[in-house]
C-alpha cells in the first residue's frame, strides 16, 4: 500500500511522496516513477525552450519519439543511460545513474511505455475540471462522497459524529477563534444556525485575518537593525472588515494588489493597496535605498507566488526555474507590475476619527463666523484703532552693534542683519528718544535669520540715560505655541518669543513701560538672542516709540493698509481681520479659536502605507538582472506573467495583475485558496508544502475534491464564508477524533480523514482562550496595537529609543491579534508557540511541543492572572465539585468525570484555587482543537 | 548512531510519533549524516559592529607609511560604502603589532597573542554585505535576507542536543546593545521552533518564566505539574493522540530546567583561579561571565553556544566610537576572557571537540571615514577583507592563512567567503554542507545556500 500517498487533499513534500519505485514490472508508472527520474538527472539540460541537443524531454511527443515501446534495447533513452562510452552516456559528466534507477526506466519501456500523465503540463498548470462526485453512502454533501470513495478503497470508514460539545468548540475555535461560551454550551442550538450565528460574528473576521496576516508579513515595525515603529494597523483592520463583510476572495485579491488603481477607488480601497507595503524596510545609515527597495520587490514577486499561486516563482529570481516551467525573464516580468509603483504613506483616518476630526473642524469654523460677525459696535470702534496703530514714532538709531559679529545696515529705520550668521546673538541699539513722553516702545519683526525663517527672542532689556527701564505687559500680534511674548522679559534668557507658523509674514510686538518715560535723552535698546534655538536670530526689524496711554500696535502689513485712503476691498477685509484679531472684546472668543486649533494640530489621524502607479503613462518594465544580483543590470524587461499558468493576462500595469490572479479561468488561484481553507480545518500542518503546486510538491492524493472545492469556490462567487459553511456542514468535519491505535498506525497524520482534525491551537488562540476562560478578554474590534504585559529587556534595538510601555486598563486584554508585532523582538509567548515573527511570508505554521511552552503556560504573567481571574470566577460557585466542573468547561468546553474532579480537588485542598484553576489552563486539551 | 546524533531536547520520551518522530520521518536521511565528527559542539564569539582587523591582527606597514594620505582612486572608485564620502584618506594604525609565532597580533589583544599557538587565524575572510544586520544575518544564516535558520538551528536540527535538560541552542549577550538584527540573529526560520536559539538572560530570569509565581515553591509546583500530567494521561488514554504523550514529557524537562538551569548560571561556586583566569565577577552581566558560562554550556552537552558583544562599529564620530578611546575598550572588555575561554577548555581537554569562533560581521576599512569632518579616527564598513581565528577540534592549530593587499583592502591570497567558512564548520562537526537541507517554498534550503567550499587549508 503506498499510503504515503495519498494524502487526502493537502499536497504532502516530496520527500514523503517519493518513496524510492518499488520495482513491479506491471506497476511502472511513468508519472510516479519516471517521471521523478527524468526530472532529477535530465531535464536540467533536456527541457524548456532550449533544449541541450535539441532533445527535450519534458514533451510527449518528443520525448516518445526517443523510446519503442517494449524494446529498450532499441530506445535512445534507454541506451544513453547503459553507454560504457562516457561521451555516450547520459548524464554527461556525470557518474552512471545507479542501476535500479535505470531498471525503472527498462521496465517502462518494456511495458509499454505509457505516458500517463502530462508531461510538459503539469497537472497544476491546467484549469480545474469539475469531477462528478461518487455516488456512496452515508454522505452529508458533495464533499463527503469524495472522502468517503477514498476511505472505501483503504477498507475504511468515516468515525462517528463527535459528541455535541465537541463539534462546537471546534466549530467556536475554527470560525471565530475562542472556545464557546457555557451559555452557548448550554444552549441546544441547531449546527447549522451555531455555524451562521459564528460566520457572522465579529471574532469571525479576527480570526480570518490571523491566517492572512502571516501570508502578508504583517508587523507593526519596519524590521532589521533601528527595527523602528511603523503605521499599518488600518490596513490589518481593512482585512479583518474583508472577512467580516465577505468580501469575494476575486475582490479581495483585486484590491490588495492594486486597489489604488481601480477607478474613483476608495480610500479604504488605497489602503488595501498595502499588502505588499508590509515588506520590511532596513533603515541603517549605510544602505543603498536602490537597492533595499529592489530587495522589497523581489520579495513582493515571491510572496505572490506563494500566497495566490501555490508556486515557488522566488526560485527564478537568480536562473530558470529548475523544476518548474518558469524561465528567469519571467521573474522578471513580474517584478516589472511592482516597480512600476510609487511607495506612499497617506493619512488614513478610520470613519470614526473622521467624524471626530470634521467636528473639531466645525467648532472652529463657528467660532471663527463669531469673530468676524457684523458688529456696528466693532466696526466704529476699528477706525479709532486704525489711528490708534499709526500713533508711532520710529526710532532712528545712532549705533547698532551686533555681539557676535552679524553685520547691521540701517535703511530708514530699518534695521538688517547680514554676513555672519552666528548661533547665538545680541543686538545693542543706540538711539535718540525721538518723543518726549514714551509709554510703550514696539518692535516690528520683519524677518529672522533661522533656516526656517523664525526667530526667538529671549530679552528685550530697554535703559534710559543709563537707567534701566520696566516693563510692565507686552502684547503681540501673534505668539508661537510655547513661545508667548512675555517669555522675551521673563529673566530666563532661554525661553522667548518666537513666531511659527506660519513663517515669513511681518509680525509686532508692543511693551509697555511700568511708568512713562519723561524727557529721556538716549535710548538704548538689548534684544539678546541666547536661546537653545541656534542662529534664531531676528534678520530685519524696526523700533518705535509712542506716547499713547492705550497704545495699540499692528504689523508692518497692516499698517501699511492703515494709511491708504482708499483700500480695496480685500485690503479693507484684512485690516477687519486683524482688529478682530487684536481687540481686547473678542479674546475669550479668540482663546477659544486657538485652543481648537491646537486640537486639531494635536489630532493623531492614522496613516497607512500604500502603493500610487507612477503617473508616466508608460508601460511597467524593469532591468533583469544577471544571476538575481542588484548591480548586475540588464535589459529591460516588459511587465508580464508566466506562460506555464496558461492563462493570458489582458492588460499590462498592477490592475491587469490582478484580475488575471482571479479569472475564473486561472488553474491555481482558487485551488490554493481552497487548499488553505482546507488546512485550517483540518490541517496539522506538517510535513504539507501548501505553498508549492509546482512539480516538486507532491501530487494531490485525492485531486478530484481539490478541484470540485476550487470550481465551487468560483460558482459561488468566490464566497468564503460560503464554502466554509459548506465544509464545517460535511460529515467529514464532524467525525470525531478519538482515534485508535491500529488506525493510527495505518494513517498517523490523518490523511485519509477516517477521523476528525486535532490540532494544537495557535500561539494566539492559546493566550484568547486563557483570557476567555478568565473572563478578562475584551471584544474591542480594530485600532492601534496593543501592548500587553512583557517582561523587561525584550526590546533592545541599537540606535532606538522606543520602548514596551505596557498597556492599561482593557488593552492589556485584547485578543492577541492586536499585540503590537515587532519583529526583531516579537511577543515572547506568540514565538514559544510556532508564531512566525512576521518578517517573510509564512504559509505554514510548524507546531511544536517544548518545556518553553510549559514554563510559559504555568509562568507567564499573563496566564498567572489569567488562572486567579478563572478561580475568582470559580470561587462564586459554592458546591465545590461543581465549581470544577465550571472551571473544566471554560477551558475544554465538556464536563470532567468524577476522576478528574477527584485530582483537581485533591490539589485544591493542598495548593489552593489558584493552583488547580493554573492545572486546567496547561491542559493539553485546553490548548488543542479535537 | 542514531542515539548519539538525534537526541532531541525535547524528546526523552518515548512517544511513538510525536513531533520529534515525525520530523525525524522527514529527515531520515540525517541520521545518517554525521561522519567522523572531529568537534561535537561549538561557542561562537561574535564582535557585533565588525571590529577593525586592521589595528587588531592585519598589520599594514605601508598603510601606517601613507598615514593621512589620499586614498588611491583606484580603491574607492565605483565602491559603494556606508558613508564614506568624496576622496577618503588612509589609516595608518596607531597600534603596535608583534609577532607571536604564526601570528601577528596588537598590542591591544595580549592574552589572544599569547594563545596564538591555539588559534587558526584567516585573514582573508570576505562577505558581501557592508550594512550591520544584513552582514550579521548572513554571517549566520548564509543569507543576506532575513529568514533561513541561524547556524545554531541548522546543527539543533541536524544533530540535536546532548543534554536532555538543556536546549541545543543558546544565546548569551553583553555588550552596550542587542546586536544589530536582534532575535532575528537566532532564529530558526523555517526549522521547528524547538531550533530557536534560546536566549539565556543576564537580568531576570535567566530563561523566560523560569521561575514560579510569587508564592509557588518547587513541591507546590511538583504538585501542578503531577496533577497536569494525570489528566493529561487520562485524555491520552482516552483520545488516543500520542502528541500529548510529548505534552507530558515536556512538563517533565520544563520542571528539570527550573533547577538545572539556575544551578548552571550561578557561577559564584567557580574556584578564584577560574574567576582570576577569566576575569569574572559574578552577578555582574558582562562578556567575561558570558564566556565562563559557554564553558559550563558546553560542558553540559549543549551543542551550540553563540555570543555576542556587541560595541565594535568604530566609525571615529566621536569619541565613543573611534579607534583610539573605544577600540582599546572593547580589547579590554573582551581579550582576556576569550583567550581564557580557550585555555580552560584546552585544560579540561574539551578543546579537542569543540570549536571556538571569533569574529565579526566584516572588516574596516583601511580609510579614516572623517563623517561630517569628524576628527576623531574610525573607520567605515568593509566587506572585502576581514579577519576571523578559530581554535579546537579538527584545525591546524597555530597557522594563519590569507593574505590582503599592501594597504589591506582586497584578499590577494586563500579568500573564505561566509559560505566557505559554513560548509568548513560543518565538516568539522562532521556534517557534509551539501546534505544538510530542509525543504520549504518548494526547494531544498541549506546553511550554505548554493555554494561553499571547505576550506582544506584549515584543517588539521
Amino acid at each position: 500500500m503506498r499510503v504515503a500517498l495519498f494524502v487526502l487533499l493537502l499536497l504532502g513534500t516530496a520527500r514523503i511522496a517519493q518513496d524510492p519505485p518499488k520495482p513491479d514490472p506491471a506497476k511502472v508508472s511513468f508519472s510516479r516513477d519516471v517521471l521523478p527520474i527524468l526530472k532529477d538527472n535530465c531535464h536540467q539540460c533536456h527541457s524548456g525552450e532550449k533544449p541541450r541537443g535539441k532533445i527535450r524531454l519534458d514533451d510527449r511527443d518528443k520525448l516518445a519519439s526517443l523510446v519503442v515501446p517494449g524494446k529498450s534495447a532499441e530506445s535512445r533513452l534507454y541506451r544513453v543511460l547503459v553507454a560504457e562510452d562516457e561521451g555516450e552516456r547520459m548524464p554527461r559528466k556525470k557518474p552512471a545513474l545507479p542501476a535500479a534507477t535505470i531498471e525503472v526506466v527498462r521496465r517502462w519501456i518494456d511495458g509499454g511505455a505509457a505516458i500517463d500523465a502530462g508531461v510538459a503540463r503539469h497537472w497544476a498548470y491546467e484549469k480545474p475540471v469539475r469531477p462528478a462526485p461518487p455516488v456512496v453512502k452515508g454522505a452529508r454533501n458533495d464533499i463527503d462522497r469524495f472522502v468517503i470513495a477514498r476511505l472505501i478503497k483503504e477498507g475504511l470508514a468515516l468515525a462517528p459524529e463527535a459528541s455535541r460539545e465537541k463539534l462546537l468548540r471546534r466549530l467556536s475555535l475554527d470560525l471565530n477563534g475562542l472556545p464557546p461560551t457555557i451559555d452557548e454550551l448550554d444552549a441546544n442550538e441547531d449546527y447549522e444556525k451555531t455555524v451562521d450565528r459564528l460566520l457572522a460574528s465579529p471574532r469571525y473576521g479576527e480570526r480570518m485575518a490571523r491566517l492572512w496576516l502571516d501570508l502578508a508579513r504583517y508587523a507593526d515595525t519596519n524590521g532589521y537593525e533601528k527595527d523602528l515603529t511603523r503605521t499599518m494597523w488600518r490596513w490589518r483592520d481593512w482585512v479583518i472588515d474583508a472577512f467580516n463583510r465577505d468580501l469575494p476572495f476575486d475582490q479581495f485579491t483585486i484590491e490588495q494588489i492594486a486597489g489604488d488603481l481601480l477607478p474613483n477607488a476608495t480610500r479604504e480601497q488605497v489602503i488595501a493597496s498595502g499588502f505588499h507595503r508590509n515588506t520590511m524596510t532596513n533603515e541603517e545609515g549605510g544602505v543603498d535605498p536602490e537597492e533595499a527597495r529592489w530587495e522589497r520587490l523581489v520579495d513582493r514577486v515571491g510572496t505572490t507566488g506563494f500566497v495566490w499561486l501555490g508556486s515557488t516563482l522566488a526560485c527564478a529570481q537568480c536562473h530558470n526555474h529548475k523544476y518548474d516551467p518558469f524561465l528567469q525573464r519571467e521573474f522578471y516580468g513580474m517584478l516589472a507590475f511592482y516597480d512600476h509603483a510609487d511607495e506612499l504613506m497617506i493619512e488614513a483616518p478610520t470613519a470614526e476619527t473622521a467624524k471626530r476630526r470634521e467636528a473639531l473642524q466645525a467648532d472652529l469654523a463657528e467660532l471663527e463666523t463669531q469673530l468676524h460677525a457684523p458688529n456696528e459696535a466693532l466696526d466704529k470702534a476699528q477706525a479709532a484703532w486704525e489711528t490708534a496703530i499709526l500713533e508711532w514714532t520710529a526710532l532712528d538709531p545712532e549705533q547698532i552693534k551686533s555681539e557676535a559679529g552679524a553685520t547691521l545696515m540701517q535703511a530708514a529705520e530699518t534695521v538688517t542683519a547680514s554676513g555672519k550668521n552666528p548661533a547665538r546673538d545680541t543686538y545693542t541699539v543706540y538711539a535718540p528718544a525721538a518723543l518726549k513722553t514714551i509709554t510703550a516702545i514696539k518692535l516690528d519683526a520683519l524677518g529672522g535669520r533661522a533656516p526656517n525663517g523664525n526667530f526667538v527672542l529671549g530679552a528685550i532689556k530697554i535703559q534710559a540715560d543709563g537707567k534701566d527701564v520696566a516693563i510692565a505687559r507686552a502684547t503681540a500680534d501673534f505668539s508661537q505655541d510655547g513661545f508667548p511674548v512675555e517669555h522675551a522679559f521673563d529673566a530666563k534668557a532661554e525661553t522667548g518669543w518666537a513666531i511659527s507658523p506660519p513663517l515669513g509674514k511681518p509680525h509686532s510686538a508692543a511693551f509697555e513701560l511700568k511708568a512713562p518715560l519723561e524727557s529721556a535723552t538716549t535710548l538704548v535698546i538689548r534684544l539678546e538672542f541666547q536661546s537653545p534655538h541656534a542662529q534664531h536670530v531676528i534678520g530685519r526689524f524696526r523700533l518705535s516709540v509712542t506716547a499713547s496711554t492705550s497704545p495699540m500696535h499692528a504689523p508692518d502689513d497692516i499698517t501699511a493698509m492703515a494709511r491708504l485712503e482708499k483700500r480695496t476691498d480685500a485690503q479693507q477685509k484684512r485690516l477687519a481681520a486683524a482688529y478682530r484679531g487684536a481687540v481686547p472684546a473678542l479674546a475669550a472668543v479668540r482663546a477659544k479659536i486657538a485652543a481648537a486649533k491646537k486640537q486639531l494640530a494635536e489630532f493623531v489621524v492614522p496613516t497607512a502605507l500604500v502603493f500610487k502607479e507612477k503617473s508616466d503613462g508608460k508601460r511597467p518594465t524593469t532591468n533583469f538582472r544577471v544571476r538575481g544580483g542588484f548591480l548586475a543590470k540588464g535589459d529591460v524587461v516588459d511587465s508580464g506573467v508566466p506562460a506555464a499558468y496558461g492563462q493570458p493576462i489582458e492588460g499590462v500595469d498592477r490592475l491587469a495583475l490582478a484580475k488575471w490572479l482571479v479569472h475564473p479561468d486561472h488553474p491555481l488561484t482558487a485551488r490554493v485558496m481552497v487548499n488553505r481553507l482546507w488546512e485550517l480545518l483540518f490541517g496539522r500542518g506538517r510535513g504539507e508544502s501548501s505553498e508549492d503546486f509546482g512539480t516538486q510538491g507532491s501530487r494531490p492524493t485525492n485531486p478530484e475534491l481539490l478541484d470540485w472545492l476550487a470550481t465551487e469556490l468560483i460558482t459561488r462567487k468566490w464566497s468564503l464564508k460560503s464554502l466554509l459553511k459548506l465544509i464545517v456542514m460535511s460529515a467529514t468535519y464532524r467525525q470525531s477524533s478519538t482515534v485508535t491505535a491500529a488506525l493510527r498506525e495505518k494513517d498517523p497524520l490523518n490523511r485519509l480523514l477516517a477521523r476528525g482534525p486535532r490540532v494544537r491551537l495557535e500561539a494566539e488562540a492559546i493566550r484568547d482562550s486563557a483570557l476567555t476562560a478568565g473572563g478578562l478578554l475584551v471584544e474591542k474590534l480594530g485600532g492601534p496595537s496593543v501592548f500587553p504585559a512583557q517582561p523587561e529587556g525584550i526590546w533592545d534595538s541599537p540606535y532606538s529609543g522606543e520602548r514596551w510601555m505596557n498597556s492599561k486598563g482593557g488593552d492589556a486584554h485584547r485578543r492577541s491579534l492586536y499585540t503590537f508585532w515587532k519583529r526583531t523582538a516579537a511577543y515572547p509567548s506568540f514565538m514559544t508557540f510556532d508564531a512566525p515573527s512576521r518578517e517573510f511570508c509564512t504559509v505554514r505554521r510548524v507546531k511544536t511541543t517544548t518545556p518553553l511552552q510549559a514554563l510559559t503556560l504555568m509562568n507567564d504573567p499573563v496566564y498567572v492572572e489569567a488562572a486567579n481571574a478563572l478561580a475568582a470566577r470559580m470561587m462564586k460557585v459554592t458546591d465545590e465539585r461543581e465549581r470544577i466542573v465550571l472551571g473544566f468547561r471554560l477551558c475544554t468546553s465538556r464536563r470532567p468525570d468524577d476522576d478528574e474532579i477527584d485530582i483537581l480537588l485533591k490539589l485544591a485542598a493542598k495548593r489552593g484555587w489558584n493552583a488547580a484553576a493554573g492545572v486546567l489552563l496547561n491542559l493539553d486539551e485546553t490548548v488543542t482543537k479535537e | 548512531m542514531k542515539q548519539l546524533t538525534r537526541r532531541h531536547f525535547f524528546a526523552q520520551s518515548a512517544c511513538g510519533i510525536g513531533t520529534i518522530a515525525l520530523g525525524s520521518l522527514l529527515n531520515e536521511s540525517l541520521f545518517a549524516l554525521q561522519d567522523r565528527p572531529k568537534a561535537k559542539r561549538i561557542i561562537y564569539l561574535f564582535m557585533a559592529g565588525a571590529p577593525s582587523q586592521i589595528d587588531l591582527f592585519d598589520p599594514k606597514p605601508k598603510l601606517r607609511e601613507l598615514d593621512r594620505k589620499p586614498c588611491p582612486e583606484s580603491l574607492f572608485k565605483n565602491e559603494r560604502f556606508a558613508f564614506i564620502k568624496g576622496v577618503p584618506k588612509l589609516l595608518g594604525s596607531p597600534y603596535d603589532f608583534a609577532r607571536h609565532g604564526h601570528a601577528e597580533v596588537s598590542r591591544l589583544l595580549p592574552h589572544t597573542a599569547k594563545i596564538a599557538d591555539d588559534l587558526t587565524i584567516i585573514r582573508s575572510m570576505t562577505t558581501t554585505q557592508f550594512n550591520h544586520a544584513p552582514a550579521q544575518i548572513f554571517m549566520n544564516s548564509g543569507h543576506h535576507l532575513i529568514g533561513r535558520p541561524s547556524m545554531g538551528s541548522w546543527m539543533s536540527y541536524g544533530l540535536g542536543s546532548e543534554n536532555r535538560d538543556l536546549p541545543g541552542f543558546i544565546v548569551l549577550v553583553s555588550g552596550e546593545n542587542a546586536p544589530d538584527a536582534g532575535k532575528s540573529l537566532w532564529s530558526n526560520g523555517f526549522l521547528p521552533g524547538e531550533h530557536q536559539g534560546v536566549e539565556f538572560r543576564s537580568k531576570g530570569d535567566p530563561v523566560l518564566y523560569l521561575s514560579n509565581p510569587k508564592g509557588v515553591d518547587p513541591t507546590a509546583r511538583r504538585d501542578t505539574i503531577d496533577a497536569i500530567n494525570a489528566l493529561n494521561r487520562r485524555h491520552l488514554e482516552q483520545v488516543g493522540d500520542p502528541e500529548i504523550e510529548t505534552r507530558i514529557a515536556s512538563y517533565e524537562l520544563a520542571y528539570r530546567m527550573q533547577t538545572s538551569v539556575p544551578e548552571l548560571m550561578d557561577i559564584a561556586k567557580e574556584p578564584k583561579s577560574v574567576h582570576e583566569l577569566y576575569g569574572t565577577e559574578p552577578g555582574k552581566a558582562s562578556f567575561a561571565n558570558n564566556c565562563l558560562l559557554a564553558r559550563r554550556l558546553v560542558e553540559k552537552g549543549v551543542r551550540f553556544v553563540q555570543l555576542y558583544h556587541r560595541g565594535w562599529d568604530n566609525h571615529g564620530t566621536n569619541a565613543g566610537d573611534d579607534i583610539v578611546n573605544r577600540l582599546p575598550k572593547l580589547c579590554a572588555e573582551t581579550d582576556r576572557a576569550a583567550a581564557a575561554l580557550v585555555t580552560d577548555l584546552k585544560q579540561r581537554g574539551l578543546l579537542d571537540d569543540t570549536i571556538v569562533i571569533w569574529g565579526g560581521e566584516f572588516g574596516r576599512t583601511p580609510m579614516n571615514e572623517e563623517r561630517d569632518g569628524s576628527k576623531f579616527l574610525g573607520r567605515d564598513h568593509h566587506p572585502r577583507a576581514f579577519t576571523m581565528w578559530l581554535a579546537g577540534g579538527g584545525l591546524r592549530h597555530g597557522v594563519t592563512i590569507g593574505a590582503t593587499d599592501e594597504l589591506g583592502y582586497n584578499v590577494i591570497a586563500d579568500p573564505v567567503d561566509v559560505n566557505d567558512l559554513h560548509a568548513t564548520i560543518l565538516h568539522l562537526m562532521g556534517v557534509d554542507h551539501t546534505k544538510l537541507t530542509y525543504k520549504f517554498q518548494g526547494r531544498d534550503f541549506r546553511l550554505t545556500d548554493v555554494s561553499g567550499k571547505i576550506v582544506t587549508k584549515i584543517l588539521a
